[in-house]
């Protein structure tokens, strides 16, 4: 997991050092000289080198309390299932208990300064182990859960975004806002608000609204999505596309699922990567309807590049899940391979779901305000009303 | 390539390194199960 943070600070960081040492690059290269533009190169892998070093040392203290919050989780929810109220009413595996606990300390006793750089790490940790998680599919596998998954995906997500949409026109929501919460509540979540915000021109707490109205409608769907799967006596296929179709954060929904059983979360995990493929497609349809609402209050018409948004907002890591998958049916992993990877996976979820747990804050609440919690809620409950029933009847 | 790599955005360049890190560690999967056989 070091490995892969520091990759992924290193890729970041590039563009920042890039810009740091770009003036003193030009100077030396105006002169004509090779050797003076060796040298910018050098002050370019310094700076990047020193950066480096300055980063792991900032991020290093959050992320030991990301580590022990995962141990924590991994070392008590086999003790809680012990008692009979855990074992009969509330089954809490250890990836709702990483949550749940990292929510605890963020809310009661707080993070300080110095351990937050070290909690930013949580959607790469949690989008590996969906990579990861490619080694428990064959492609095969994929195709025939996929293409049941496609229908359920394509009802619910365009349906629910459209009908948040038309509600929000109805209420006198702004369009920037409504085209958030819309894609927050029938793509994935966080994801889908950042990839929209900047399309429909959303103001920064419209975006922290709406990705809270979407992470407290998961976090109470983490504690009773599996209740309504116990009540039903849902099978694994059942409670799997229940919870991918009505959760909408991808830590969720397999925290969820995962929560529920192994064979849940692996298809609770493939309608989560069908709904992440369909996400520039989605923020294509609310850019389009916010343009023309735009344009029927203000009489102008915006023109929006299709395919500029389809190919800008394509989720790359799907094509590392894709890859493993690929590995998987081509016969390069056996049975062994598998295991070890499952331990992979099952760390980078407990990592990335801590690390989610510490940084979501209860306040957000207060501050996103009544009317779009109370519609957010009720379209989000009535679209996991809907999923409950159509898995009840169609699977 | 390098240039191109350089020019992403960092949502991209974010999920180019989780690729990355998911892939090794399907072969640290592979290495490791080899020496537990």
């Amino acid at each position: 997991m070091w490995a892969g943070s520091l990759v992924t600070w290193r890729l970041l960081r590039m563009k920042k050092s890039r810009h740091g040492s770009h003036s003193i690059r030009r100077t030396f290269e105006t002169k004509g000289n090779n050797s003076m533009s060796q040298a910018s190169r050098t002050i370019d892998g310094l700076s990047a080198q020193r950066s480096l070093f300055k980063a792991v040392t900032e991020s290093l203290p959050g992320l030991l309390l990301v580590a022990a919050v995962a141990v924590t989780a991994y070392l008590t929810a086999p003790l809680l299932q012990q008692y009979d109220f855990f074992k009969t009413y509330l089954s809490i595996k250890d990836f709702i208990l990483a949550i749940l606990v990292g929510i605890a300390i963020r809310n009661t006793v707080g993070v300080p300064t110095m351990l937050q750089p070290g909690l930013r790490y949580s959607t790469i940790m949690t989008k590996t182990g969906i990579v990861v998680m490619g080694a428990k599919y064959s492609l095969a596998g994929l195709l025939t859960v996929g293409s049941q998954a496609l229908v359920m995906i394509v009802v619910f997500l365009f349906g629910s975004a459209v009908l948040l949409m038309w509600a929000a026109r109805k209420m006198n929501m702004s369009t920037s806002l409504s085209a958030c919460i819309a894609a927050g509540l029938s793509v994935c979540g966080v994801s889908a608000t950042i990839a929209v915000a900047p399309a429909v021109n959303a103001k920064k707490e419209e975006m922290a609204y709406s990705i809270a109205v979407v992470l407290m409608f998961g976090l109470l769907a983490l504690v009773v999505f599996p209740l309504v799967g116990n009540v039903f006596q849902l099978s694994d296929a059942q409670y799997g596309a229940f919870a991918g179709v009505g959760i909408v954060n991808s830590a969720q929904v397999l925290a969820a699922g995962f929560g529920y059983s192994d064979g849940a979360g692996i298809i609770a995990g493939v309608y989560n990567i069908g709904r992440v493929i369909f996400l520039p497609f989605v923020v294509l349809m609310l850019v389009i309807m916010a343009a023309s609402r735009e344009a029927e209050s203000v009489g102008s018409h915006k023109s929006v590049n299709k395919w500029r948004i389809i190919v800008d907002k394509f989720p790359v890591f799907v094509l590392g899940f894709l890859f493993v998958v690929c590995l998987n049916t081509a016969g390069v992993l056996n049975d062994a391979d598998r295991e070890v990877a499952k331990t992979f996976m099952n760390w980078a979820f407990l990592l990335g779901f801590a690390s989610i747990g510490l940084t979501t804050r209860l306040s957000d609440l207060k501050a996103a305000g009544f009317s779009g919690f109370a519609l957010g809620f009720c379209i989000a409950s009535v679209k996991a009303a809907l999923a409950l029933l159509a898995v009840l009847y169609f699977f | 390539m390098w240039k191109k790599i350089k020019n992403l955005s960092a949502s991209r360049k974010q999920d180019l390194a989780v690729c990355i890190l998911g892939i090794c560690l399907i072969c640290v999967s592979k290495i490791v199960s080899g020496y537990m056989v």
